[in-house]
Formats: structure tokens, sequence, C-alpha cells
């Protein structure tokens, strides 16, 4: 399938990718360095392989704008190549893991600081996030693009290129999971 | 007879406006005989809409490193067509010195030069080579 000018928006831009206007790579990554880094950020942590993962989805895509058909929108596409380079970096982080621990439980376990004083807003987040990293990767994805993109379950369920059954079903789960590990903070926002 | 956690993604889905009439009427129905219930789901949801505030973003130089490193793949990928001229060269190269041991009948330092069983009558470098 071929685009033109009045089925894609981002016709213009992917054009002027395709014929290496150094521009317009600086106004993708100016329009979805964010995302990226939600996406990333969310899968893995705030940690320095975020950073280079963010990079290399970004090359992957510039590196593939020849082949793209623009049948998705381009942050769509970009999203994509973030969580399977997110999911690769998992593997590589378990395997790593493996030669030093024997154990099943090789994700990073939460400890969780939550006392009985109203946290601030940035650090109640970050307890959050800390949560999210540990639930399975296939529940980690929807929360990413449910909770830190806003994505309604049918534009999750399209990203993922599952049913939207399954979405629905895999972050009600996650959900609770998340209920059962941040507790004390649940019921402090109830309140 | 639907179960609790079925409510909970017709609720979650009901979010999207994205549920039918029967299930809507079903939910709310369910909702106002368990109303902790809610008060739960709406517990979490606040949580998890929070995170929607964009708090992970990348370092400054974000946009420059990724630049950088992708003017770095192209050069490599040029870099890659000049190789495949060398190893052409060098295969040549090869095969010219391959010619020039069989000529010489030798497998020698002074065949490699093309000066194997060079003397007083036979001077040129070139005399082997036809």
């Amino acid at each position: 399938m071929t685009i033109t000018n009045d089925q894609n928006p981002e016709f213009e831009l992917i054009t002027l990718l395709k014929d290496g206007d150094e521009r317009a790579y600086f106004k993708v990554l100016g329009l979805y360095k964010d995302q990226i880094a939600k996406t990333v950020k969310g899968m893995l942590g705030d940690v320095q392989e975020a950073e280079d993962v963010g990079q290399e989805v970004f090359i992957r895509f510039f590196k593939s704008i020849d082949n793209f058909k623009g049948d998705a929108k381009i942050s769509t596409y970009l999203i994509r190549i973030a969580i399977n380079l997110s999911l690769n970096e998992l593997a590589r982080r378990k395997r790593k893991w493996r030669i030093f621990y024997s154990g099943d439980t090789i994700e990073e376990k939460l400890v969780l600081d939550v006392g009985t004083n109203p946290m601030e807003d940035e650090e109640r987040k970050e307890i959050v996030h800390k949560a999210i990293l540990q639930l399975g990767v296939k529940y980690r994805k929807v929360v990413v693009l449910r909770a830190l993109h806003g994505y309604s379950f049918k534009e999750a369920a399209e990203v993922l290129q599952i049913p939207i059954g399954t979405v629905l079903s895999r972050y009600a789960r996650a959900t609770k999971k998340l209920k059962e590990i941040l507790n004390p903070i649940v019921n402090e926002k109830g309140r | 007879m639907k179960r609790e956690d079925k409510y909970y993604t017709d609720w979650l889905l009901n979010k999207d406006s994205n549920l039918s009439k029967e299930d809507l009427v079903d939910l709310e129905v369910f909702v106002k005989g368990n109303p902790q219930q809610l008060i739960e789901w709406k517990a979490v949801d606040a949580l998890m809409d929070s995170l929607k505030t964009p708090v992970l973003s990348f370092s400054d130089s974000f946009e420059q490193d990724v630049m950088r490193k992708w003017q770095g793949e192209k050069e490599q990928f040029y870099d890659h067509s000049s190789m495949m001229i060398l190893y052409a060269g060098v295969a040549a190269a090869v095969l010219l010195m391959i010619n020039l041991f069989v000529n010489q009948g030798s497998i020698s330092l002074d065949a490699m030069f093309g000066i194997a069983g060079m003397n007083a009558d036979n001077t040129s470098l070139l005399f082997y080579i036809d």
C-alpha cells in the first residue's frame, strides 16, 4: 500500500524523511521523544539503558523509513519498535543476571517505603513506576500504553496487535497486582 | 451471572465509551448493589491516571545523541561500500601474485617481487610476465 497526502496527514513528514531532510529527522525526534521515553522507561525503568534503547528506536525507524508504507501512524510504529527493543533489553538483562543468580526471581524487588505521611505527587508516581516494573512484561505493556500514554483500550490493542478483550483482561490483572503492591497508597488516595 | 472481574473490565471499557447498552445497564445494576467496589475501582483508576502527566523523559542531549549516532550509522554504510572496493582490490592483487608465482615456477620471496632466478642474462623485473 502506498500513502497519499489525503490518506495520511503525516505524508509530508514521511516524504521529507525519505528525502533525507535533516530538519524532518529533528522534527520526528521533537514530536515523539516524550512518547518513546514513556514507553521505554515505563518498560525498563529510569535507567541509562533506557536512554540507549530510546536512541536505538529512532535509529531503527530512520533506517527503515524507505520501507515505511504509512499504514500505521508514526507514533504507533515507533511505540511498537520501542516495545520490541525494550523486550530485547529485558531478555538481555535476564540473561546477564542468570550468570550471577540461579534463583527463579530475577526481577528487581521493590521495597516500598510508604509511611503514614502523605507523599508528594512525584514521589508517589516514582513508587508506582517502580511497582509497574514488577509486573510481567505482557501486563507491563498494556499498563504503559494505557496509564502512561493514555491510549484507549482499542488503541492499545492496535499498537500491540492483540484483541481488545486480551488488553482489558491483562490491564485488569495488572491493576489488581498493582493494587496489592501499592495498597497503602491506594487507601490513602481513596479517602 | 457475570463475575466481578468482568464487571471491572466492562467499567474500564465504559470509560472509553465503548460498552454496549446492554452491558452498561448490567454494570449500573452491579455498581448500585456494590458501591464499595466502585470506590475501589475509582481509587486505582485515579492512581493510574496520575501517571499520565509526563515525568519520564530523556536527557536534554537526546536529540543530538540520536543524530550523532545516525550520522555514524550512515557513514558506516558508506564505509561498507569502500570496504567492498578494498576487498576486490586485495583479491585482484592475490590473483596477480599467483600468476606471478606460476610464471616464475617458484613460490618464494624472490618470486613475490618478480625476481626469482634473476641473473646477468635476465635483469628485467617483467621478464617472466608476458
